[in-house]
């Protein structure tokens, strides 16, 4: 398809300016809504949103979080998590957005390297907060000042008694001039490779995100993201980017809800990973089953709630049958391409522009180029300020200006393709560099196969291929489709040893195969 | 209460009825995601009108682990 300009909106400088804009223009206008623990449907507008966000923010001012406190959230999707975490960052402080469902021991470390002076938490949580008084001085900044537990059960009380202190004339909060070069979110990065590091965050950085995305982008209904908002897609693209187009976002609480959620939010676009369009597509599969036939375009919006046309999906790469088989219905996936580093999106299929197999077109705003090696590497307002005490580790990754990304890729008539990893490159001992992942999409096209990786045993390169069950394929079969993958390779790139599995890969939260597993299987 | 479980689960996973029992494993057998597992514990909640908290799915591993508590809490 061909390219064509920028969607226009309004632009942000700061977390601050963007709810400010909508209070401007749209006060009484739903900015957020969810359903209640009674079952019932609660609207937040964007007046309520800028008040709430002014009243937990002088709160917390109150109790001495200011300059730059460290402040982690640990919780599920709620509107508590999201006002919290305005009011840490429009307050000057940090917010770390923490996975709750790691293990304790790795939150407390995580606090521990984030220099954590509190933790905010949803009550599903709260069974590990005496683990963290008891290791408290395992973390120095919260032993410091004596640990501060904030649960959101309190939240109606930090709101009505910052809103008290407001109206007693304590504007320190709302006066509060925000300095958008400082880091206001620390992020723990979950890669597939390595140790987590601390990925900085300013307001510049996500405010450009957000302008940028809604470049490339626009929605004209409702919004949903059933990810987690710890995950900078789920929290910027999937929450945020929503308010920013003033459509009104629904705040999916506990996903098992998602499909009954969808008919109540009635979304027009949906933000997700791979992992939930395959749940989506069985449950087609089952709505197909019930009614005795072929599924229709009309039966699969009656179970999407009746709005919906796109699915922006990221975090993993998605098989392409998906995309096929969402289009038969009506709905169009539009694949992205983001990293936690750039806030995260680089690139994203666009409304009326996208190509298949591709991330689509780079967003405005966002310089991206091929390095020689064949590495992506983005410029830009939302590349991060660096790694958190790790000068090397930001050394690395920042040169000249430019962002590393340790993804390979490719731009075609103005598409990103991604090809690969850096870090998964495999180097023979001629010198001779392969992406494992350009063998795997290979293997992966043979409906016998399910999950394949390549990697190099004593530079000899193997796969080890988990079968599709129903397929039901005999071993002789794999060796058969190795053998005519070979036959177009050059004799470097052929694939000697063949490993079949009887379980499944090991993946991560956000449904990518942890190859470092794989290569401790060897 | 199990064939109806299984009945679910067969129309979920495209795996025939007769291939499920008590044994079979959500995720390497039917190849189920834990997304998957979530939303047809949704279908059961209704089903049965019952609510199974979230750190009570992360347990189930088996056919036979959805059955005992069904049975135990319907």
């Amino acid at each position: 398809m061909k390219p064509y300009g920028p969607y226009i909106l309004p632009q942000i400088g700061s977390l601050r300016e963007m709810t400010d804009l909508r209070v401007k223009d749209n006060p009484d206008g739903i900015a957020f809504f969810y359903t209640g623990n009674d079952g019932s449907i609660v609207t937040k507008t964007y007046r309520r949103f800028s008040k709430d966000v002014n009243a937990v923010g002088t709160y917390l001012y109150a109790h001495n979080f200011r300059e730059g406190s460290h402040i982690a959230l640990l919780g599920v999707n709620s509107y508590e998590w999201l006002v919290t975490f305005f009011a840490i960052a429009n307050g000057g402080n940090v917010a770390l957005p923490m996975d709750a469902r790691q293990p304790i021991e790795n939150i407390i470390k995580l606090c521990a390297n984030g220099d954590c002076a509190a933790l905010a938490y949803s009550e599903e949580f709260a069974a590990a907060i005496p683990a963290f008084r008891s290791n408290l001085s395992d973390i120095p900044a919260a032993d410091a000042r004596g640990f501060v537990d904030l649960p959101f059960t309190s939240f109606d009380e930090w709101v009505s008694e910052g809103a008290k202190m407001i109206d007693a004339g304590d504007t320190s909060f709302i006066d509060h001039k925000i300095n958008v070069d400082d880091m206001c979110a620390l992020v723990f990065t979950s890669g597939t490779t390595g140790i987590p590091k601390g990925v900085m965050l300013s307001q510049k950085n996500i405010a450009a995100n957000i302008n940028q995305a809604c470049k490339n982008f626009v929605l004209e209904g409702n919004g949903l993201s059933p990810l987690p908002m710890h995950h900078m897609f789920g929290l910027i693209v999937g929450h945020l980017m929503v308010f920013n187009y003033n459509k009104p976002c629904y705040i999916v609480r506990n996903i098992r809800n998602l499909m009954k959620d969808i008919q109540i939010a009635k979304p027009e676009c949906l933000f997700v990973v791979p992992m939930i369009i395959e749940t989506f597509a069985k449950q087609f599969k089952v709505m197909a089953k019930r009614t005795g036939g072929q599924l229709t375009p009309e039966q699969v919006q009656a179970m999407t709630g009746g709005n919906l046309r796109f699915i922006i999906c990221g975090g993993a790469s998605l098989s392409a049958m998906y995309v096929k088989m969402f289009r038969q219905f009506g709905l169009e996936i539009l694949n992205g391409y983001g990293i936690t580093e750039c806030s995260p999106v680089l690139a994203v299929n666009r409304n009326e522009d996208m190509c298949d197999g591709s991330v689509g077109p780079v967003l405005f705003g966002c310089e991206v180029r091929i390095s020689d090696e064949g590495e992506i590497l983005a410029k830009g307002d939302n590349v991060m300020l660096g790694y958190y005490r790790n000068p090397e580790a930001t050394a690395e990754a920042l040169q000249d200006g430019w962002f590393h990304t340790g993804d390979l890729g490719k731009i075609e008539d103005h598409y990103l393709f991604i090809t690969g990893r850096t870090k998964n490159l495999i180097i023979t001992s001629s010198g001779e560099n392969i992406s494992p992942e350009e063998l795997e999409e290979k293997v992966l096209a043979d409906p016998a196969v399910a999950e394949a990786i390549v990697y190099d045993v004593d530079d000899v390169l193997a796969v080890q291929i988990y079968p599709e069950k129903e397929a039901g394929a005999p071993a002789e079969y794999f060796q058969a489709l190795l053998d005519r993958i070979n036959k177009g390779e050059p004799v470097y790139r052929q694939l000697k040893k063949l490993v079949l599995r009887d379980e499944p890969f090991i993946r991560n939260s956000t449904g990518k195969i942890i190859r470092t597993q794989i290569k401790g299987d060897m | 209460m199990l064939q109806e479980i299984i009945d679910v689960l067969a129309q979920y996973t495209d795996v025939p009825s007769e291939q499920i029992n008590e044994t079979s494993s959500l995720i390497d057998d039917l190849e189920l995601n834990s997304f998957d597992v979530m939303t047809i514990v949704a279908d059961f909640e209704e089903q049965y009108d019952i609510h199974i908290p979230d750190e009570q799915i992360m347990e189930f591993k088996t056919v036979a682990d959805i059955e005992e508590y069904l049975e135990k809490n319907r």
